[in-house]
């Protein structure tokens, strides 16, 4: 919890932007189930991937306070204290996933709220699919991307930030595609986005586990 | 031997970064309760020392025993330790109370404690990132002290900071020493002699020399003199500025000199060591040879 607020106060903007993002997803939401009903079906993936792309927006500051406490000896002290790359990589993944929590939270109660104002069971439905494959796909992107971006972190030359554009392109590359998938079809859809969730979820996992060898300790030194 | 705490033990101890290897061989045992200046020149290895001991770099080969246990296997061991690194490691965004807390919700220890120790009382509620260098590096201290420990490794905690500031500094770290194995490392070598009890000097990632400071006598002494007139008649003195220097190969041969000076019927206002009795160990290859000279001179 105390990483997640400590991010919040480093980078209020780009939280901000997530939250906006949400609120945009959320708006379409609404519209589709009170103008459209069940026809919305057709581009059901739209909100995910819009309410996705929020949820990666939001945890993006847990990156740069990863790089931050890097280069201000943070890390390094924590080492000092006993913990190994895991320990340090866990503690960061878990703020990005509580932050990831908060807004999820958010969305979901407006998806719900979206899908019972509707007052058809089909619209409530296809509501709850979008709920869960925004779960799904944004979870599993956040955990891939604050994952990369902290093993790739001492990768980049220049000690201002993150290595932003390699670890959110990798992310944009899991969500991206979700916003031009609509014309394939409703399974084929429902099909690729969860071939996608289990793909950033799986090496997401072996990432964290394979932490200790990937990570030298030396590389979150100052 | 007096305030004995648990004892440091590295042996044969080579360690790095990636496959550089910085530290070649690292042996000694300290045991006593002391200050211990670790003195080498810029890039010597010092910071891979300290980082070695505090388990943040696992030693490529050699061990390091601390109380008997072995510091990089036993996470018990490494809880009687303690690290400050150059870096102040304090989250800049939080005040000096919250960051000492978010230190001690993980390390436990008193943050209520540490900010009475190192008297931060004022600048408890101020933000980290708001304070001068000096009030920095006390708040840094301060995270160190947060809970008892029986080794504190020191990095060079006065480094950027201002004469004063150091001296400040200095004085805290030697009221918190008592009972305490400190190991602190500088460049510096009058900070060396001021705060030092015993020195560790490395050189090139070799430790070249344990011995307490007291014991280090240098070859030569070089003797600065102010005077109401002309001495070089009376000693053999070169006129230096405002000083008549003398080189002498004894602070008993500068008694002497100093003697006939007065005897000569000139008044002596100042007399003091003009170089550092560390300098030499700078500007030889061979320190060893001095340290055999030290103990020679015993």
């Amino acid at each position: 919890m105390v990483f997640a607020k400590r991010s919040l106060t480093l980078s209020k903007i780009q939280a901000g932007l997530g939250v906006g993002l949400a609120a945009f997803g959320i708006f379409v939401i609404f519209a589709l189930s009170l103008l459209a009903g069940s026809s919305s079906a057709a581009v059901f993936l739209l909100p995910v991937s819009f309410m996705s792309l929020a949820l990666l927006i939001f945890t993006m500051p847990i990156i740069l306070l990863y790089v931050y406490d890097k280069n201000n000896g943070v890390l390094e002290y924590l080492l000092s204290l006993g913990w190994n790359q895991s320990d340090v990589f866990k503690q960061y993944l878990k703020a990005a996933l509580l932050l990831a929590l908060m807004l999820f939270t958010v969305e979901g109660v407006a998806i719900l709220i979206a899908g019972a104002i509707s007052g058809s069971t089909g619209v409530f439905i296809l509501d709850s699919l979008m709920l869960f494959l925004t779960a799904f796909l944004g979870f599993s992107v956040v955990s891939l991307v604050t994952m990369a971006m902290m093993a790739f972190s001492s990768l980049q030359k220049q000690r201002v930030g993150a290595n932003t554009p390699l670890g959110f392109t990798i992310g944009a590359l899991f969500i991206v595609p979700t916003f031009y998938l609509s014309f394939i079809g409703f399974i084929p859809e429902l099909i690729v986005v969860l071939a996608l969730c289990l793909l950033a979820g799986g090496l997401s996992a072996g990432m964290f586990l394979l932490s200790s060898r990937l990570i030298r300790r030396e590389k979150m030194l100052p | 031997m007096k305030n004995q705490v648990p004892a440091l033990e590295l042996n044969n101890v080579s360690s790095g970064y990636n496959e550089q290897v910085v530290l070649h061989n690292i042996n000694f045992k300290l045991q006593e309760a002391s200050i211990y200046v670790v003195l080498g020149p810029n890039g010597a290895g010092k910071t891979t020392l300290f980082r070695t001991i505090a388990g943040i770099l696992e030693p490529l080969s050699g061990g390091i025993l601390f109380n008997g246990q072995n510091l990089t296997a036993s996470a018990r061991a490494r809880t009687r330790i303690n690290y400050l690194s150059q870096y102040n490691a304090m989250p800049e965004e939080m005040t000096v109370y919250d960051g000492l807390k978010f230190y001690s919700e993980i390390e436990g220890g008193d943050p209520d404690k540490a900010i009475d120790l190192l008297e931060l009382d004022e600048l408890k509620n101020k933000r980290f990132s708001d304070l001068s260098l000096g009030q920095k590096k006390r708040a840094a201290i301060a995270k160190v002290f947060l809970s008892e420990r029986d080794l504190y490794l020191l990095d060079e905690p006065t480094a950027n900071l201002d004469p004063a500031v150091s001296k400040e500094i200095r004085d805290i770290i030697v009221r918190l020493s008592k009972d305490r194995m400190i190991l602190y490392s500088s460049h510096n070598l009058y900070e060396a002699t001021d705060i030092g009890v015993y020195l560790i000097l490395i050189k090139t990632g070799q430790v070249t020399m344990l011995d307490r400071i007291s014991n280090i006598k240098p070859k030569n002494y070089r003797v600065g003199i102010k005077a109401s007139s002309d001495i070089t008649g009376i000693v053999d003195a070169k006129r230096e500025g405002d000083y008549y220097v003398l080189s002498v190969s004894s602070p008993e041969e500068a008694g002497r000199a100093l003697k006939k000076i007065v005897e000569g019927g000139i008044l002596v206002t100042e007399m003091r060591q003009l170089d550092n009795p560390l300098q030499e160990l700078f500007e030889t290859s061979d320190a060893e040879k001095l340290q055999e000279g030290s103990k020679n001179s015993k």
